[in-house]
């Protein structure tokens, strides 16, 4: 916000929540979701929440139609990661849902002081564990893709191979490493709303993590890609502030 | 870490750097429901899931945006 006038049509848009003891000497360096303001620290109480200025009409007003506007989603969706990515990797923090703006910090901290039970138990939750996505894809069979249909009978015959060949989704060994990373995570989440339409992809989904588990946790992806190798191949992303694991149903 | 799978990491470098589709994946799995004094909610981002080609598209613009320097 620095010098610019805070005129009366600026909102804030929340990252995330953290302890107020976190405060100190966190500096985050990402351009906030509009490219243009810095992220601040608030103080919130016993939190702190990590917020920036934004303007009230291109993102309250219209987010409804920006949140249709792929191109919009992509680089704010990015800009929100950057930020709340470089906020976890220095803290505890509650991500806050995409899109979150209060019209200032008075409705801002009236609206944390509401959830504070809540945000405790969410924060003991999520402390020292990060977020991992898992895929798991079925390896391809070039020389049967390469072939190219001779005929529309001969094309929808190689489809009906290739659709035969694909894993089942309830199948028994994908249950056995979900139930093992499971066992080695401290919970689960499906995922996938954006990528799940990925060609080969045979499973995924998104675990909680604690750091300590780590060794535990990577020895069964570690298990499943030798069993699994040349048949089904193992992706892991992360590790992601928690995400999917900070909703008020919990 | 001593095994042969390297975990794609958000931010990494160029090289190593996690899908954008992944990014989207995991930025709008929840995250704390707050209704803030304007109320926003996740409403039409459904539509998102349509058509993977048009979010790839997109994806690119994206980055070609994010690479050609912010404000």
């Amino acid at each position: 916000m620095g010098n610019r006038a805070v005129a009366a049509e600026q909102a804030l848009y929340l990252y995330g929540v953290s302890p107020a003891r976190a405060r100190a000497g966190t500096k985050i360096g990402s351009p906030g979701i509009d490219g243009v303001h810095g992220v601040e620290p608030l103080s919130c109480g016993e939190f702190v929440c990590w917020a920036s200025a934004v303007d009230a009409a291109s993102f309250g007003e219209a987010l409804e139609s920006n949140m249709e506007n792929l191109d919009w989603l992509a680089l704010h969706g990015v800009r929100h990661q950057q930020v709340v990515g470089e906020i976890a990797r220095q803290e505890t923090v509650v991500p806050a849902r995409f899109g979150t703006i209060f019209s200032g910090k008075d409705a801002l901290r009236k609206d944390v002081e509401g959830r504070r039970e809540m945000l405790k138990r969410v924060l003991a939750k999520i402390t020292d564990a990060d977020e991992w996505g898992v895929k798991v894809y079925a390896e391809h069979k070039p020389a049967r893709e390469a072939v190219a249909a001779s005929s529309g009978r001969d094309y929808l015959q190689q489809k009906a191979a290739r659709l035969k060949t694909r894993p089942e989704r309830d199948d028994a060994e994908l249950k056995e490493f979900a139930s093992a990373l499971g066992e080695a995570a401290a919970d689960s989440a499906p995922t996938g709303k954006i990528s799940g339409a990925q060609p080969d992809l045979a499973w995924q989904a998104t675990f909680l993590v604690p750091r300590k588990r780590r060794t535990e946790w990577d020895g069964v992806l570690k298990k499943f890609v030798e069993r699994w190798s040349g048949a089904r191949r193992i992706e892991v992303n992360g590790p992601w502030p928690p995400y999917s694991f900070v909703s008020d149903a919990d | 870490m001593p095994t042969d799978f390297e975990p794609i990491a958000p931010g990494g470098t160029a090289e190593d750097e996690v899908s954008l589709l992944d990014i989207l994946d995991h930025v709008l799995n929840a995250g704390v429901v707050v209704h803030g004094s304007l109320v926003l909610s996740l409403a039409g981002v459904d539509l998102v899931y349509l058509g993977l080609s048009v979010v790839l598209t997109s994806v690119e613009t994206a980055l070609r945006n994010l690479q050609s320097g912010q404000e």
